[in-house]
């Protein structure tokens, strides 16, 4: 049994609704903001004819098509699962786009609301649809031995068992009389004895013709007949429906050879041009050569070129736009909702309203400037009057200890009481730990307000190294795990962003990266997207040179811009 | 020889304008996603404001489609516009008006942002607020908002502003004054945190920063000494209580 099956698109209009339970809005809507929106829930199966998502207590199996643009959804609980839910979504996508396809397409075009005039073949949709969905509730429960039909499939159970029906329907004699039966909009059945339903004779003996074509049988449709069910020959009525389906999903698939148009080759430039995969192939893997030269991971330009492909085939180009365009539209559309955070991020507000101390720690790959944006973030706090206290965690690297003193002179000079080190010399890992646990300690016997703990470079694939940092973030409990990435890494920084990711243990991750070097590598600045793209985790700072100030924020549309050119 | 070859040329040349000017009539497709440089230069109205207040439903109210409230809605990731608003409602003139209404998601608020910044005849903005909302979130409306106001602000004249506090028939609902109250408070301590904060990197092309909106940092910050004008006005779009904002936006129609 589905919760809901519904249309809707990416305005946010919903086109249909058919739901049988009462599920909240919210699950829709995670699916929209987590998959459409953040691009988090990445499925495995790029191939895949219809996607899964899981969120809470359900799923949803959805597919998205372009032309129109819609999501085809069908949420049910996750506890027991559906057999024919993909085919369902499958079933619905055709059925919705053979039926109202191009009227919402002109009517979009149009400005109008999407169902504008399209009542009627709503109306029909929604007939076929629900007639599909019994016989997939009735095929499953057949499969199914032990569970008994529910009360609402009964009739259908008693009409599918006698299939042959259908061919004396239109042969009989002795004439039943037939009961006229609505069906409300509940489902159940409201009995007219009054009318009475001839079979004998008019459009539902030619359908009951074994000769005619598929095609014809879609243009008879009358939305009148679909009203009336017949409690005899209740197979005979959903026999010919199941026909119409049928027909309707051939004839999708016959319409996708598309008729060539004269002069179609000039769409290219002039715009309005239905793209296929074809064309956009070439387009597709230049600017995926771009992304590649400017030093995003292969593995992630090709995920982004294929988001592109995903939402441009099958749509039409903008006037006067070439595809070339419309690609790179989408392609820089891409790369903001990647680089846009999904919380806002604002590390003085937070800072303020925590309490003290707050505790800030820095991880990273080796030589990447943990220490030296360390001291970047130390002076400005300190220009914010924050006191902060700098922990020297990095027992490991001789010298790592005296650099940090260097650090914290050259800031003394200006705030004399402000800033302190807390050192605990060289040692094993244990040591981190105690340091970490005693600085804490010891920050708030002094009442500073910011504890910033410098830790020791590790290599990211080397798991001895990595397992310390568990212990470490539940020793210290930071409020803030900063990872520095330098933009000069390249492919492997996503490698990078993901082991630190998952080193701290569960319910622990990142909160920030900070890139360094970013003065180093010109507009190679594709390091941004792959460590946003890995792990979701929004980017706070970019390093762009060797002092205390050159610490910016990043701009997304600096960082797009630059990336796109 | 050589004339019919320019005949057939000529005619061939202007096959094509015509072929050109019709392709251009039947795809009004207007330009509104992100990134395009594209200005507008129509009057424009603007509906924006975070996810789940309501922004839909009003754009689907004002335009007049009524098929739409009983389905409900979901949350957007493209804008909805349109080309055709005839206003003001009552007596409409010739002019024709653009209504756009953004999705609010987080990662979809850089569109708001840019739309103000490409379009020069922006009559009025519709921010709309779940006035049913837990007090102590209001912070993320109070950001978005700051981030539209630092655009709006630095145009001469600023670009007027409606705060629209839609469902108030609900219980928990706030009064609108007390989220002026609150909302004034929140861009007023967001000021103070951005003029403090670490420089965007790109500011050294761009214009001087204007993270206190043009009012001094040391005063408190004031709706009522925006540029433009401000209100905030309570409504209710399921319930149809939208009157005074359409008012409100006829208003901006005729006077402008």
């Amino acid at each position: 049994m589905i919760d809901q099956f519904v249309i809707f698109t990416p305005s946010g209009l919903v086109l249909y609704r058919h739901a049988p339970r009462k599920i909240p809005d919210s699950v829709i809507n995670s699916l929209i903001s987590n998959v459409f929106i953040s691009d988090n829930a990445r499925s495995l199966d790029d191939d895949a004819q219809v996607d899964t998502y899981n969120t809470g207590n359900s799923t949803i199996k959805y597919k998205s098509v372009n032309n129109p643009n819609i999501v085809v959804a069908t949420v049910y609980p996750s506890l027991t699962p559906l057999k024919y839910s993909e085919e369902l979504v499958d079933v619905g996508v055709k059925l919705f786009v053979e039926l109202l396809g191009d009227g919402i397409v002109e009517n979009i075009g149009n400005q109008k609301h999407p169902l504008y005039q399209l009542e009627e073949e709503r109306v029909k949709f929604d007939r076929y649809l629900k007639s599909k969905l019994s016989d997939f509730e009735l095929q499953s429960q057949n499969s199914n031995a032990e569970s008994s039909p529910s009360l609402g499939d009964k009739e259908l159970d008693s009409g599918a068992s006698t299939p042959n029906k259908k061919t004396n329907g239109g042969k009989s004699t002795s004439k039943n009389t037939k009961k006229f039966r609505k069906w409300g909009a509940d489902g159940m059945v409201e009995e007219d004895s009054d009318f009475q339903l001839d079979f004998s004779s008019g459009d539902i003996q030619q359908n009951s013709n074994s000769a005619q074509t598929e095609s014809s049988l879609a243009s008879q449709i009358d939305t009148e007949n679909y009203g009336n069910k017949d409690s005899k020959t209740g197979a005979f009525l959903v026999k010919d429906l199941n026909d119409e389906i049928e027909a309707i999903l051939n004839s999708s698939k016959k319409k996708q050879q598309e008729t060539k148009e004269p002069f179609g080759f000039l769409k290219k430039f002039t715009g309005g041009k239905t793209i296929t995969s074809e064309d956009i192939k070439s387009t597709l893997s230049e600017l995926q050569n771009h992304l590649i030269r400017k030093n995003v991971a292969p593995e992630v330009a090709q995920h982004l070129t294929h988001n592109v492909e995903k939402a441009l085939v099958g749509s039409k180009t903008k006037n006067w736009t070439s595809i070339q365009q419309t690609a790179k539209e989408a392609l820089a559309n891409a790369l903001t909702k990647i680089l846009t955070p999904g919380t806002s991020v604002n590390l003085l507000q937070d800072i303020r309203a925590n309490k003290k101390p707050y505790v800030i720690s820095v991880v990273g790959v080796n030589g990447v400037g943990k220490s030296t944006n360390l001291s970047k973030l130390a002076f400005w706090l300190l220009q914010n009057d924050f006191k902060v206290l700098i922990v020297a965690c990095d027992t490991f690297r001789s010298g790592a200890v005296e650099q940090l003193r260097v650090h914290v002179n050259n800031l003394k000079r200006s705030n004399e009481d402000q800033i302190e080190l807390f050192e605990g010399g060289y040692g094993g890992s244990d040591l981190v730990a105690k340091i970490a646990k005693n600085a804490i300690e010891y920050a708030k016997k002094q009442e500073f307000d910011i504890i910033l703990m410098d830790t020791a470079g590790r290599r990211h694939n080397d798991a001895r190294l990595m397992a310390p940092l568990a212990s470490f973030a539940k020793a210290a409990n930071p409020n803030k795990i900063i990872m520095v990435g330098e933009a000069l890494v390249g492919t492997d920084s996503v490698q990078q962003a993901k082991n630190f990711n998952n080193a701290f243990g569960a319910g622990r991750t990142l909160d920030f990266f900070i890139i360094s070097k970013c003065d180093t590598v010109g507009d190679l600045i594709g390091t941004m997207v792959n460590m946003v793209y890995a792990t979701n985790i929004p980017i706070l700072f970019v390093g762009v040179g060797q002092t205390y100030t050159d610490l910016r924020t990043l701009s997304v549309e600096w960082a797009v811009n630059i990336l796109m050119s | 020889m050589s004339n019919v070859i320019i005949f057939t040329a000529i005619i061939g040349l202007l096959l094509l304008a015509v072929f050109i000017i019709l392709n251009n009539q039947t795809n009004t497709i207007a330009n509104v996603t992100g990134l395009t440089k594209s200005t507008n230069k129509q009057p424009t109205y603007i509906i924006t404001g975070l996810s789940n207040s309501g922004k839909t439903l009003l754009y689907n109210k004002i335009v007049g489609n009524d098929i739409s409230s009983s389905l409900g809605t979901v949350t957007s990731q493209e804008p909805n516009f349109t080309t055709e608003l005839a206003l003001p409602s009552t007596a409409p003139t010739s002019t024709k008006f653009k209504l756009i209404e953004f999705p609010g998601h987080q990662k979809l608020q850089n569109l708001t942002i840019n739309e103000i910044k490409n379009s020069s005849k922006v009559h009025g903005l519709i921010y709309l607020i779940d006035s049913s909302i837990d007090p102590k979130k209001i912070n993320e409306n109070a950001k978005f908002l700051y981030d539209i106001l630092s655009i709006t602000e630095r145009r001469p004249g600023g670009i007027d502003i409606l705060i629209g506090c839609n469902k108030s028939d609900l219980f928990s609902a706030r009064q609108p004054l007390k989220i002026r109250e609150l909302l004034e408070k929140e861009i007023d301590s967001l000021r103070k945190l951005n003029v403090s904060n670490i420089s965007k990197i790109d500011n050294n092309d761009m214009e001087e920063e204007f993270n206190d909106l043009g009012q001094s940092i040391e005063m408190e910050f004031k709706f009522e000494k925006l540029e433009g004008n401000f209100d905030v006005i309570n409504g209710s779009v399921l319930k149809n209580q939208i009157d005074k904002w359409e008012c409100w936006i006829d208003e901006r129609a005729v006077n402008f």
